[in-house]
């Protein structure tokens, strides 16, 4: 769980949203009302585009085995979501849906933790990505497979909203959701100030993130629930259908999109020991911090 | 590989040949660019075992996804990063 220990200002708006909170930055604080009505309005449409949770969303009624038409804006979506899968191999797949239903994460995480008991169905590999075929506005998720597109549609959201928000307004943006953050306009003179860290007792740095610049920071820490006596977490490897093994406790990733580097955050938790090569190779500013608390930093400024 | 994934690449080569000759102030955007192949190729427990049947790597291969310079903050943070 990220602990957001950072204040409300003026120049700040921060509400709940997604079982995290979000965090609104401006350049000028004055359109900060104006700003959250944009963003608040894309937000409930991406929610109810693809959440798993809501089952009237438009992901839930594609889920059917069939040729379906879908939105622009699942279609959207998805294909990030594809997109993501291919270019990491499948490590952020997004049909570890029913995996992470399997394990008891098939609700709201609020209402997770508030469950007596969780009974764990059986453990299987994810479907696959390739499963799931995108040809226009015509999606077919085959009979069986729920997807989860967690992994990507909330930093897709992240930079849809900054943009939106820089395009109307005419401002520097950051818009913060949970650990996805993506920035838009013109920011700050030395850049957007980012405290990097997860957990209250995890070393936290600040690092300054150029205006047009996204970070994300994915996690073996957050989301995590207790089911049949075994905690979990919400990072699935699918190729065995369950969450990744803690090598990691963190992984945060800069990228010029924010859909960049939760792809590669993610991927590299899946990674595991491979992580740090992984990221070297495409030459991502990474800090990947294990689980005994040292810090290993990629193109990234020393603390 | 795309001729945009190879012009990114070899742009990305041109770089890491800058810092080490010390033409950039940060060797920050060097890349591995000849480790490449070779990790994805070995792949090591993740790639080769991740790779469903007919998964083709050759999307994962070329993708080298741009990224900003990051530098040192120096004053009160704006946002957060952390899991979520």
């Amino acid at each position: 769980m990220m602990v957001d220990r950072l204040p409300t200002s003026d120049s700040a708006s921060v509400w709940p949203v997604w079982g995290t909170s979000a965090r609104l930055v401006l350049t000028e604080p004055g359109l900060l009302p104006a700003a959250r009505v944009l963003v608040d309005k894309e937000l409930s449409a991406v929610e109810h585009a693809c959440s798993r949770f809501l089952p009237d969303s438009e992901i839930r009624r594609a889920e059917a085995g069939v040729v379906v038409r879908i939105s622009p804006l699942l279609r959207e979506l998805v294909a990030t979501a594809l997109l993501a899968a291919e270019r990491t191999a499948g490590a952020v797949d997004p049909t570890v849906g029913g995996c992470l239903d399997r394990l008891g994460y098939d609700r709201d995480l609020r209402l997770v933790l508030a469950r007596d008991r969780i009974v764990t169905a059986e453990i299987v590999p994810a479907p696959g990505w390739r499963s799931v075929q995108l040809d226009g506005d015509r999606l077919t998720v085959p009979s069986g497979v729920r997807l989860d597109l967690g992994a990507t549609a909330k930093a897709w959201a992240a930079d849809r909203c900054a943009h939106l928000v820089a395009d109307r307004l005419h401002c520097g943006v950051l818009v913060a959701l949970g650990g996805d953050i993506a920035t838009a306009g013109g920011g700050p003179l030395h850049g957007w100030q980012v405290l990097v860290q997860d957990m209250p007792e995890d070393p936290a740095e600040v690092v300054s993130l150029p205006s047009g610049g996204a970070v994300a920071t994915s996690s073996t820490r957050s989301r995590r629930w207790t089911a049949d006596g075994a905690t979990h977490h919400h990072v699935v490897d699918p190729r065995v259908g369950q969450p990744v093994p803690g090598h990691w406790r963190s992984i945060t990733v800069a990228a010029d999109t924010c859909v960049d580097a939760n792809t590669m955050s993610t991927a590299a938790l899946v990674r595991g020991a491979m992580a740090v090569d992984w990221l070297r190779a495409r030459g991502a500013p990474a800090r990947l911090l294990d689980q005994d608390g040292r810090v290993t930093r990629l193109y990234w400024p020393a603390a | 590989m795309r001729t945009a994934d190879r012009a990114r690449r070899a742009a990305r080569a041109l770089t890491a040949a800058l810092a080490a000759a010390g033409l950039l102030g940060t060797a920050g955007v060097a890349v591995a660019a000849a480790n490449q192949d070779a990790l994805t190729a070995g792949a090591g427990p993740g790639t080769a075992a991740q790779a469903q049947d007919g998964d083709d790597d050759s999307a994962e291969e070329g993708w080298l996804p741009s990224a900003p310079q990051i530098f040192g903050g120096f004053a009160a943070p704006h946002a957060q990063t952390g899991g979520s």
